[in-house]
C-alpha cells in the first residue's frame, strides 16, 4: 500500500522495462477486479504474484496478453500497447508464452504436434525446423521420449512440462505462468517446479502467479502480494518473508507457510 | 352476442382473395425465376444423373468389390465388409439392384449437397449467438413441417423429376448436420480455446485446426443422422418422380403387394444399416486420441 511507482523504480532502474503497466483497472460487471495496478517489469525479471483467491492476480496476468480485457490504464508489452487491434493483440501474443493451471494441451494433436501448431501457424515455420525446435525443448523438459502420444496419455506433471515446452516453442520474450502447479499431485509439484527453476536460470522474463512460496523464495527477484485487486505489498523475497510490512500480507503468509 | 359464441374470422371471400393473392404471387414468380432456378439447379442435375449411369452401368461384380474395399476402409471390420457383400447379394437376387443403385446415387448426392451445406452453416451460427437464434427456429420448421407441404412449391418451381426429389431429400436431411456441427464446435473445451488464442492464431487457424478437430466427433453423428433422414425421404422422394427403391414401395401401397413392399422397405434399411455403422466406425476412427488416453 505504501509503496510507490517511484521506489519501483528506483530497485529495477538499470534497465528498460519489457513490460509497463499504469494504472490499470478492471471490472467484472459492478465487480471491481483490478484497482489502479501500476507495474513495470525488467527484462530478464523473474516475479511472483501470490494472494488469496479473488485477489485478482490471475486476472493481472491474464490482462498482460489480451485473454481479459481491461477497461482503464494501459498495458505495454515490448513497446506495443494492448489495444483492441486485433492485429496488435496477436504480435504481442506471440511474444508471451502463457501456461495456464490444467494445462490446455490441445487433446488431439500429439505432444510433437501441440509444440509446432502455434510456430507453425503463427511464426510461419516449416515444419521441419519447428519440428527440430519442439524436440530440442521437449528434450530440455526432459520428456522427448513423450513425443508421439497423445496429452491424455501422460501424467499431469507431463502434461504441464508440455505445456511449458509449447509455450517456450514460440520463442516468446515473457512467459506467464497462472497457478501452474495448483491442479498436480503433490508428486508432480516438484518436476514442474524444477522445470521453471531451470527457465528462469536461462534467463527468461517470467511472471508467475503461485503459492509454492519456496519456488518464489529460490527464483524470484521480486515478490508481490495482490489482495482485494490490489497490489498490496511488494519486495525481494528475503524482505517479503522475513519482514512483510502489512498486516494483510502477514496474516496471508501464516496462513500458507504453516502448512 | 354473437361475438361470444362464434369466433371472429375473416370473411369468407376475404379469406378466398388472400390466399389467392399468394398462390397467385408464387406463380407469377414461377413463371419470372422458375427457369433461372432450374438452370441454377442443372449441374446438380448432371452430376446426379452422371452417378446414376455410373452405378447403373457398371458391371454388378465392379460395384460388389468397390462397396466392399469402401466398406473396408470405413470400417476395418471383416464382419461388416461380408455382411454387405451378402446383404448386396440377397437385393440383386430378389431383383432390386437398379432400383437400389438409383437409390444410392441420390442418397450420395444429398449427402454431398447436406454436408457441404450444412457445414458451413453450422460453422457460422457457432461463431455468432445472432445467427444462431434465426436459423435454429428455421431448422425446427424442416424439420417438422410435413414434407408434402413443401413438395407443392418445390413442384410448382422446378416440376417433377429428379432435382426437386433431391431438394426436398435435403431440405428434410440437413437440419442435424447444421445443428451438430454447431453444437459440436460450441462444445469444445473453452481452456483449449483459450490456448490457441494466448498463441495468437487467427479465426481460421483455431477453426481448422482446433475447433472443427474437436467437433469431428458431432459433425460425424450429424452426418450419419443425415444421410438416415435421407434414406427415410426416399418413398416421398419417389412420388415426384425420383427413380429407386421408393418406387415399388409406391406401387405397394397402392395395389396391396405385401411382399414388394416389404423387400424394398428392407432393403432401404440394410442400405440405413450399413451407411450407419460404416460411418460411425469412420468417425470413431478419425479421434485417434480418444482411444489409449487414461483421461481424455
Amino acid at each position: 500500500m505504501n509503496i510507490t511507482v517511484a521506489s519501483e523504480k528506483t530497485m529495477t532502474s538499470e534497465t528498460h522495462p519489457i513490460i509497463t503497466i499504469s494504472n490499470l483497472n478492471k471490472w467484472y460487471g459492478k465487480f471491481h477486479a483490478l484497482k489502479d495496478i501500476n507495474l513495470d517489469v525488467n527484462k530478464t525479471e523473474k516475479i511472483v504474484i501470490c494472494g488469496p483467491s479473488g485477489s485478482g492476480k490471475s486476472t493481472l496476468i491474464r490482462c498482460i496478453n489480451r485473454l481479459e480485457v481491461h477497461q482503464e490504464g494501459s498495458i505495454i508489452v515490448d513497446g506495443t500497447e494492448l489495444t483492441d487491434d486485433v492485429k496488435q493483440i496477436n504480435e504481442i501474443r506471440s511474444d508471451v508464452g502463457m501456461v495456464f493451471q490444467h494445462f490446455n494441451l490441445f487433446p488431439h494433436l500429439t505432444v510433437l504436434e501441440n509444440c509446432t501448431l502455434a510456430p507453425i501457424w503463427v511464426r510461419k515455420k516449416p515444419k521441419i525446423e519447428a519440428d527440430e525446435l519442439a524436440m530440442e525443448l521437449l528434450k530440455k523438459v526432459r520428456i522427448p521420449e513423450q513425443s508421439q502420444k497423445y496429452p491424455g496419455q501422460l501424467s499431469g506433471g507431463q502434461q504441464q512440462r508440455v505445456a511449458i515446452a509449447r509455450a517456450l516453442c514460440m520463442q516468446p520474450r515473457v512467459m506467464l505462468f497462472d497457478e501452474p502447479t495448483s491442479a498436480l499431485d503433490p508428486e508432480m509439484i516438484k518436476e514442474v517446479l524444477e522445470t521453471m527453476i531451470e527457465l528462469a536460470d536461462s534467463g527468461m522474463t517470467m511472471l508467475v502467479v503461485t503459492h509454492e512460496m519456496g519456488f518464489a523464495n529460490k527464483v524470484a527477484d521480486r515478490v508481490i502480494f495482490m489482495d482485494e485487486g490490489q497490489i498490496v505489498e511488494q519486495n525481494n523475497p528475503e524482505n517479503f518473508f522475513s519482514n512483510p510490512k502489512s498486516e494483510r500480507t502477514k496474516l496471508f503468509l501464516s496462513q500458507i507457510l504453516n502448512h | 352476442m354473437s361475438l361470444l359464441t362464434e369466433f371472429p374470422k375473416m370473411g369468407r371471400t376475404d379469406l378466398r382473395d388472400f390466399k389467392k393473392s399468394i398462390d397467385e404471387g408464387f406463380r407469377d414468380f414461377t413463371k419470372n425465376y422458375g427457369e433461372a432456378i432450374e438452370n441454377f439447379f442443372d449441374p446438380l442435375l448432371y452430376f446426379l444423373v452422371w452417378l446414376e449411369k455410373l452405378f447403373l452401368n457398371t458391371p454388378w461384380p465392379i460395384i460388389m468389390a468397390s462397396i466392399a474395399l469402401l466398406v473396408y476402409f470405413g470400417s476395418k471390420s471383416i464382419k461388416l465388409t461380408i455382411g454387405a457383400i451378402l446383404a448386396f447379394l440377397v437385393i440383386g437376387y430378389l431383383d432390386m439392384w437398379e432400383d437400389t443403385m438409383a437409390t444410392l446415387a441420390i442418397i450420395s448426392v444429398a449427402t454431398i449437397v447436406c454436408i457441404s451445406v450444412g457445414i458451413p452453416i453450422g460453422i457460422m451460427m457457432a461463431r455468432s449467438n445472432r445467427t444462431q437464434t434465426i436459423i435454429t427456429p428455421i431448422l425446427d420448421i424442416m424439420q417438422t413441417i410435413p414434407s408434402f407441404v413443401y413438395l407443392i412449391p418445390v413442384v410448382m418451381l422446378l416440376g417433377i423429376g429428379k432435382v426437386p426429389g433431391l431438394l426436398a431429400v435435403c431440405i428434410y436431411a440437413i437440419p442435424p448436420i447444421v445443428r451438430l456441427t454447431n453444437l459440436g464446435i460450441r462444445l469444445v473445451d473453452k481452456d483449449v480455446m483459450e490456448a490457441s488464442e494466448a498463441f495468437g492464431a487467427s479465426y481460421k487457424q483455431k477453426l481448422l485446426d482446433v475447433q472443427i478437430p474437436l467437433a469431428l466427433p458431432n459433425i460425424f453423428a450429424g452426418v450419419n443422422q443425415t444421410i438416415m433422414m435421407a434414406l427415410s425421404m426416399v418413398v416421398i422422394a419417389s412420388m415426384i418422380g425420383v427413380k429407386g427403391l421408393g418406387v415399388p414401395v409406391l406401387r405397394a401401397i397402392s395395389n396391396q403387394y405385401l411382399a414388394l413392399g416389404v423387400m424394398n422397405g428392407l432393403a432401404i434399411v440394410v442400405l440405413a444399416i450399413l451407411f450407419d455403422r460404416v460411418s460411425q466406425s469412420f468417425g470413431k476412427r478419425l479421434q485417434a486420441h480418444r482411444e489409449s488416453g487414461h483421461n481424455a
